[in-house]
């Protein structure tokens, strides 16, 4: 019978230890997350934190290979979900640059990563289009941004019209028409066209051009939405 | 080669062909989610948590579900013995930890698991024929339950994705944290990425698999939900011969299969394991300890009897062969003549 006895009380201990050990993990969501860009069909945030299991499928399936996993440090409910990193790409190379087209050419404009999704965290709404998806918002800093600080910088208006055409085109020049001389022109984004695909950020040389010592990001940078 | 070997491989292999896919960005996924193009299947935990997080029903993780159940009635908790990548790491441990201290262990396990045998032995040869073992109370009692600490676990595992809205349980599962683990190397060294997950993920596999003892039979909710199916399962398990078994053949107490076991599993008396025999992880352990090659594998294995049972039988038949003129055979014998 003492067998029997310290089988349930072995039970009884890991039972519970395990459940308060996994609640004070879960406790840790309240601390707050770090709002992070999510890949196409991952824009409600309860949706992906609560069905997403970390099986990094669609990081995998990313052709751009702009889809990364969180770490801890963004929070627990963020610990290795898919965020979209534009980052990684060395800077100032238009014609090698990798960002989030939602899988147009190579998918007919189903991002396939949403396509392999296998728990439903990566849900496209009903409605979507190529168009219609936005996963941020392109924030540009003119503390750091070279066009603002020294001298003429093209890169992320350029990218921007070369991705996305002229007329959906996000980034223009604000002094334009004001004068020829190409020093006074400065990028700014138009908040209403951007649909956060990255391309700026991930061509944007001003961290690495020394314009800001202390930068710890690119100038130009895609932010969720809600932030 | 050896059983353990053999799965040893199959189980790198396998981890290796997901972890080169994860380096390659091949979508195969990992064994928390697994397929190739838009078919794939969830791990069965994490599909319920997910279901249980966002409180709906997700047809691909019901559908993930019932496939897992169906593989568990087919080939038991094969998963845990022969692909999961903790089965890795218990030989990575087993790799540091002294030979003699794995084999004094293996010593004091063979000495509790003869002495059980031993016990019941000598209790069934002193019963009756006939006799109920439920009702005898002579040997030691049953050391498994049908529920045990794993599935205290699985139900802590639910109870706090429930409370607080997402998967929690899969934030530490040891097979996801080794996929994580991938991928930190491949941010380390593909982007230089330094953050705090190199820390927590190498802490939560050691504390899990180094100093809780026995993470799959006691902790993981995995093997829990495994378990919970595997109990009907009737296929590709072990089976003795009990003619060549030392202990009904020659009423020896062997057990040399019971101590083999990696997964605390006592095929010879099913009672008396750590776990019940439905855990079988049909890892073949057993069959390789087996002194007279009693053991294998079975396509259809049947209803596990219980040793008293086999014991019986092989008695029975000794007897009989030993006094001819047993009443039993007079009254066949008419009809047969």
């Amino acid at each position: 019978m003492t067998e029997k006895n310290s089988l349930s009380r072995r039970t009884l201990c890991i039972g519970v230890g395990a459940t308060v050990a996994m609640a004070g993990l879960g406790s840790l969501r309240y601390l707050g997350s770090e709002a992070l860009v999510r890949p196409p069909g991952g824009q409600d945030e309860e949706n992906l934190v609560s069905k997403c299991v970390h099986c990094y499928r669609c990081i995998e399936a990313c052709p751009e290979q702009v889809i990364v996993p969180a770490s801890i440090g963004s929070g627990v409910l963020n610990m290795r979900t898919p965020h979209m990193e534009f980052s990684d790409c060395y800077p100032g190379q238009l014609d090698d640059f990798r960002y989030c087209d939602m899988c147009a050419e190579r998918n007919g404009g189903v991002p396939l990563c949403a396509e392999v999704c296998p728990s439903g965290a990566l849900a496209l709404p009903a409605d979507y289009t190529p168009d219609s998806e936005v996963l941020g918002v392109a924030v540009l800093n003119t503390e750091t941004c070279i066009a603002y600080r020294s001298s003429f910088c093209a890169f992320c208006h350029d990218v921007c019209i070369q991705v996305r055409g002229e007329d959906k085109a996000a980034i223009y020049y604000q002094n334009a028409d004001a004068s020829d001389a190409l020093d006074t022109r400065l990028p700014v984004v138009d908040a209403a066209k951007c649909n956060g695909c990255g391309a700026c950020e991930a061509v944007c040389v001003s961290a690495q051009a020394g314009s800001a010592m202390n930068a710890s990001e690119r100038a130009i940078v895609v932010k969720p939405l809600d932030e | 080669m050896k059983f353990k070997n053999a799965r040893t491989v199959v189980a790198v292999v396998a981890f290796a062909a997901l972890a080169v896919c994860l380096i390659a960005n091949v979508a195969a996924g990992t064994w928390c989610g697994f397929g190739a193009a838009d078919i794939a299947v969830l791990c069965p935990v994490g599909a319920l948590l997910s279901m249980v997080a966002a409180k709906t029903l997700i047809p691909r993780a019901v559908i993930s579900i019932v496939v897992a159940i169906a593989l568990v009635l087919l080939l038991g908790r094969l998963f845990c013995g022969w692909v999961c990548p903790v089965t890795l790491w218990r030989r990575v441990k087993e790799f540091f930890t002294p030979v003699k201290k794995l084999e004094e262990r293996k010593a004091a396990d063979a000495k509790v698991n003869q002495a059980l045998a031993a016990e019941e032995i000598a209790a069934l040869k002193a019963a009756p024929s006939g006799h109920a073992c439920g009702a005898c109370g002579a040997c030691g009692a049953k050391r498994n339950a049908k529920f045990d600490s794993r599935h205290a676990v699985l139900g802590g595992a639910v109870l706090t994705t429930a409370v607080f809205g997402f998967p929690v349980f899969c934030l530490v599962c040891p097979v996801g944290l080794s996929f994580a683990a991938v991928a930190l190397l491949v941010g380390l060294f593909g982007a230089g990425d330094l953050n705090w997950s190199l820390l927590f993920v190498p802490a939560m596999l050691v504390i899990e698999l180094v100093f809780l003892r026995k993470w799959c039979g006691r902790f993981c909710p995995i093997s829990a939900f495994m378990s919970l199916f595997s109990r009907f399962s009737r296929t590709g398990m072990p089976v003795i011969d009990n003619e060549r078994c030392l202990e009904t053949a020659k009423e020896t107490a062997c057990s040399r299969c019971a101590t083999a076991c990696s997964f605390d599993v006592n095929l010879r008396h099913p009672d008396l394991g750590e776990l019940p025999l439905h855990d079988c992880a049909r890892c073949g352990d057993c069959i390789d300890a087996c002194p007279t090659n009693a053991i294998s594998f079975r396509v259809v294995s049947g209803k596990p009897a219980p040793f008293a049972d086999a014991f019986a039988s092989l008695r029975g038949r000794a007897a009989s062969k030993e006094r001819p003129a047993s009443p039993a055979l007079d009254d066949l014998e008419p009809e047969e003549a």
